[in-house]
């Protein structure tokens, strides 16, 4: 929803007229500036058109498929034009570093997994080498935006490593302790 | 790899939930809103040539954040001591007065000394769940307003007239470049207020602030009574707020006393979860101290913590706490209930 006038009109204390609520108003130059509707010229003959309007002049090239874009169609990105198209379409596996709306937390999962599933301690027969490989496979890929190392990944490991390892050394007792009873 | 990584600068504030968090991240040209669900996380970039406007109201925020309920854990892990070792009463008593004197800054700082901050552009408005409390929005946006003027310049002087035929923020159900209707035009009647007084708020305020006046006045009571009272509004208070939550969900009851019931369920059963380990582990102690020939099993004695003068005495505070936060809201009387997009609370 906008903004109502009595939040912009009263500088940075506003009350609403009908409930009295105090609201802090913080206004920006930003909120003046009129949207401008993109504006797209007529192509005259002989000039470069629109891939997707022909009849519009083209006033910039698509930095993925290089395609001429219209006014309508640029749109401009902080790495250049994109025209609509390439825009909602992958165009490659390769994840972007900047443009992500949401990651999953794989180095979350590795080191939530071994380390929940010890209140049901024999879960972690199945826990450590379920966490071993998702920390094998995800390895490579992107962490959150925000964080910086890979230590949950770490500690997952090494906790994992250690579940394993006990059930391991576990399984060898009992197998040597049957065999010297027999 | 990942390609020219953006190098982030956390901004004041953070909401740490056990399940849904939330932060705002600074870049050399846009805040980062990150949404953080445990296993996922979710971003909003807003640059700062685009923000229009950040607005905030003052609005109670009863938020558990697991920093608080650690403070809670460590508490009720110093009660248990007390349990157990009934003899340290000056630590007993120091324990108690502390544990109250947290939860009335808690609730007090909820009611009085927290807010909303919502962020808009052209194109959206977004809550930033991290700025819940007052301070933290006033070292925010001491961080934020400079780099927004940088960008975008100072605000003119004449702005309000500019004003006068503009709409700021995103235009109604997202559609762009539609016309705004004409301000002349008669006001669209909006849905009705909600309501802070049903018969449902009403029993459950007066349940809380009922059960813990008897809890208090039943302190020096034969068990028996103090049980069946305890027992009883116990078993109202849950029922009652049960019921204020599915009242929220239909969309009769404000969103405050929801939240009120939720806290205050989850202060009950925090409190029966510690008091219940507490005369365990009481039993325990006093079984391997005094030696009995049949000794006391705690399994065996579901209502054993009903004996402990402290367990009905935190219980009473509960409901006196939460009874008197259930007046304050209802006294606040009923409020639109655009408050859940706008900042009108």
């Amino acid at each position: 929803m906008p903004l109502s006038k009595w939040e912009l009109l009263r500088g940075h204390d506003a009350s609403c007229p009908s409930c009295g609520a105090e609201n802090d108003v913080r206004l920006f130059p930003a909120a003046l500036a009129r949207a401008a509707a993109p504006q797209a010229e007529t192509a005259l003959e002989g000039e470069a058109a629109c891939f997707d309007h022909p009849a519009k002049r083209a006033v910039a090239v698509c930095r993925h498929c290089g395609r001429f874009v219209c006014g309508l169609c640029a749109i401009e990105l902080g790495d250049g034009v994109s025209c609509p198209t390439c825009l909602v379409k992958p165009r490659s596996k390769q994840p972007q570093a900047n443009s992500a709306e949401a990651r999953m937390l794989y180095d979350t999962w590795t080191l939530t997994i071994p380390f929940a599933l010890l209140i049901f301690w024999p879960l972690t027969v199945l826990s450590a080498p379920a966490a071993l490989a998702l920390t094998v496979m995800k390895w490579k890929q992107p962490l959150s935006l925000v964080r910086r190392n890979r230590w949950r990944f770490v500690a997952g490991l090494g906790l994992s490593l250690a579940q394993g390892g006990l059930w391991l050394w576990l399984g060898w007792y009992l197998v040597a302790k049957a065999r010297a009873g027999a | 790899m990942e390609a020219t990584r953006i190098r982030y600068r956390k901004l004041p504030g953070r909401r740490r939930g056990f399940v849904v968090g939330s932060s705002v991240w600074l870049a050399e040209d846009h805040l980062l809103l990150v949404k953080s669900y445990r296993f996922r996380e979710e971003y909003r970039r807003f640059y700062f040539a685009d923000i229009q406007a950040i607005v905030s109201a003052a609005a109670p925020r009863f938020h558990i954040s697991t920093r608080s309920a650690a403070i809670g854990a460590v508490w009720s892990f110093a009660c248990l001591l007390a349990f157990v070792n009934a003899r340290f009463t000056a630590f007993e008593t120091v324990v108690s007065v502390v544990g109250v004197l947290l939860v009335v800054a808690w609730i007090g700082v909820s009611l009085f000394r927290s807010c909303r901050c919502r962020i808009y552009t052209a194109v959206s408005s977004e809550e930033l769940p991290s700025l819940y409390r007052v301070w933290t929005l006033r070292k925010f946006r001491d961080q934020v307003e400079p780099l927004i003027t940088q960008a975008q310049g100072a605000l003119e002087a004449d702005y309000a007239q500019v004003l006068e035929d503009l709409d700021v923020g995103p235009l109604p159900e997202g559609r762009v470049g539609l016309a705004m209707p004409s301000p002349l035009a008669p006001p669209v009647a909006g849905p009705p207020p909600l309501a802070a007084r049903t018969p449902i708020s009403i029993l459950f305020i007066a349940s809380l602030l009922l059960g813990g006046l008897a809890d208090f006045a039943a302190l020096g009571a034969r068990p028996a009574l103090a049980r069946w009272v305890l027992v009883g509004f116990l078993v109202l208070q849950v029922a009652t707020a049960v019921a204020v939550m599915v009242q929220n969900y239909t969309g009769k009851l404000r969103a405050s006393l929801r939240n009120l019931a939720i806290v205050t369920a989850v202060a009950i059963g925090g409190w029966y979860y510690a008091v219940q380990m507490g005369a365990g582990m009481a039993i325990a102690y006093r079984n391997a101290r005094e030696r009995p020939a049949r000794p006391q099993f705690a399994v065996a004695q579901p209502m054993a913590f009903l004996e402990y003068p402290m367990a009905r005495g935190i219980a009473g505070g509960i409901g006196l706490l939460g009874g008197l936060a259930g007046l304050l809201l209802l006294s606040r009387g009923d409020r639109p209930p655009e408050e859940k997009v706008s900042l009108n609370v």
